[in-house]
């Protein structure tokens, strides 16, 4: 079966700065694949090329059999609304409640009318627990609450593929836990194909499928989370070993 | 060499600047079809960059007024002249002070929000996150504030100048010894005995103060869109955006006068 995302000798540089040096990975239907590196290593840099964001230097960015970076506006556009993507901030619009943020692309791209936009919309939202904050805006919420009404937004228009930019980042604990239970939640009810971008070994263990270690714009070392808790590989056992956070 | 690089990457980005302002300014008016569904929104702003500006813009052009009557009345006194207050103070607020002073003031003001609104939304990856989610910027953006500025410096001119001449007024009457009724009187002739219909110093005014919103919404949006670095980018960009806007309106403002008052007139 052809997988869904397909990466092949990707290649990045910004300026002198090689980001991306021949990295090659796929998904399959349905998986999870989590991705683990150093800061800087390239980890945003690779969910802004599936996406279309950016374009690679040399090699192959394929979603759904399309080549990403050659496809026209219309084509990208087509290809956007099947997938969605979890900002590391959330990235929800400052001057709109969390109701009308997660409304925003269905307002946009269908034309469904506001009654059925409301009960998806609500759907979303008890999903991520946000009743309470629908009416709320942005500054007036915590950072827990700005991803979970991100990840509302990415779900409301039932993609196909979700990309997660740091899902946990600058999170405690509990909210972390909270954010790795609806990742699994989103994973069972909708079927949906991931990659997940992660430092949080906890993350990389309760969500994923496939775990890749990054180093210098490439994939180091890649297994099941149990074969990564097996693995000699020092760059596996710093970023997998000990403790879990 | 250091001081010819230096010019080289100003005037390589003043050039990048302005191709990009020129480009959005273009791809955003392609776009006007999809105003149909920004109704709301225009709305919101032409509140937002109008209604709410009309404080400053009064108070500003009564004074502008006023200081153009008592500053060319004390001259034209001297020659037994001064019963022509209200024609030079109301051509002079129609044809230029009212399109260039209601400019300045939605530069600074509106122009400059836009910028730092945009910026902002820019550097916290919210207009990344529009394009991921298959929203166009543009259309969600950038539409919206310029059709709203292009419709709004016109209607503040208006009002500018309308209080601008009642500015006038107050000074030729408690200074220059000129009736109200003989001032609006004269004020009234010079502005409808040029031609018929619309006078062309009124048209003229209006053409130039849509020009100017069109600017200042089209360079506001465009350095908003062009931050990066957090809130020194977004701080760099209001502050590009007000300066480019002070120096197009005024090029522009000239540009224009030129072209009515002497290219059309076969003067030049």
């Amino acid at each position: 079966m052809e997988p869904v995302i397909r990466l092949e000798d990707v290649h990045k540089a910004f300026g002198r700065r090689r980001i991306l040096q021949g990295l090659s990975f796929a998904v399959e239907q349905g998986k999870t694949y989590v991705i683990m590196g150093g800061s800087g290593s390239g980890k945003s840099v690779t969910l802004k090329h599936i996406i279309g964001l950016l374009k690679p230097d040399e090699g192959r960015v394929l979603v759904k059999g399309q080549e990403v970076p050659s496809l026209n506006r219309e084509g990208l556009l087509a290809l956007r609304r099947k997938m969605g993507f979890l900002f590391q901030s959330g990235a929800l619009i400052n001057w709109m409640s969390v109701y009308d943020n997660v409304a925003l692309p269905l307002r946009e791209n269908t034309r469904l009318t506001e009654t059925e936009i409301r009960e998806r919309v609500m759907e979303c939202i008890r999903l991520v627990e946000l009743e309470r904050a629908a009416d709320q805006f942005p500054d007036q919420i915590s950072g827990g609450m700005k991803k979970r009404a991100g990840l509302a937004r990415t779900l409301v228009g039932e993609p196909e593929i979700v990309l997660y930019d740091e899902p946990n980042a600058g999170l405690d604990p509990i909210m972390s836990e909270t954010i790795n239970r609806l990742i699994l939640d989103v994973q069972e009810r909708f079927k949906v194909t991931s990659v997940v971008v992660t430092h949080k070994r906890a993350c990389a263990y309760t969500v994923g499928d496939i775990i890749a270690i990054f180093d210098s714009g490439r994939i180091v070392a890649e297994g099941s989370p149990d074969e990564m808790r097996s693995s000699d590989h020092p760059l596996v056992r710093r970023f997998l070993g000990g403790i879990m956070d | 060499m250091g001081v010819l690089d230096d010019l080289g990457s100003g005037i390589r980005r003043s050039v990048t600047g302005a191709g990009f302002t020129l480009e959005l300014l273009f791809c955003t008016l392609w776009r006007l079809p999809h105003l149909v569904r920004k109704i709301r929104f225009t709305l919101d702003q032409m509140f937002a960059s109008g209604v709410r500006t009309i404080p400053v813009v009064m108070v500003v052009a009564v004074f502008a007024g006023m200081i153009l009557s008592l500053q060319t009345g004390i001259e034209l006194k001297r020659y037994g002249q001064h019963t022509l207050i209200g024609n030079i103070v109301a051509i002079s607020m129609c044809r230029e002070m009212g399109p260039f002073i209601t400019a300045l003031i939605l530069a600074a003001t509106v122009g400059s929000a836009m910028a730092a609104e945009l910026g902002t939304m820019n550097v916290s990856e919210e207009v990344m996150a529009l394009e991921v989610m298959s929203i166009d910027p543009l259309r969600f953006l950038v539409l919206p504030r310029i059709v709203a500025l292009s419709l709004m410096c016109p209607l503040l001119t208006i009002f500018a100048d309308i209080i601008g001449i009642l500015g006038g007024s107050i000074v030729a009457s408690v200074h220059l010894g000129v009736s109200f009724s003989f001032y609006l009187n004269s004020a009234r002739e010079s502005l409808t005995t040029i031609g018929s219909g619309l006078p062309k110093d009124v048209y003229v005014g209006l053409f130039k103060a849509w020009v100017f919103g069109i600017t200042i919404a089209a360079v506001g949006c465009s350095c908003g869109l062009r931050a990066e670095g957090g809130a020194m980018g977004v701080g760099s960009a209001v502050r590009q955006a007000v300066k480019s806007s002070f120096l197009l309106i005024i090029i522009f403002g000239y540009v224009i006068t030129w072209f009515f008052y002497s290219f059309l007139n076969g003067a030049f």
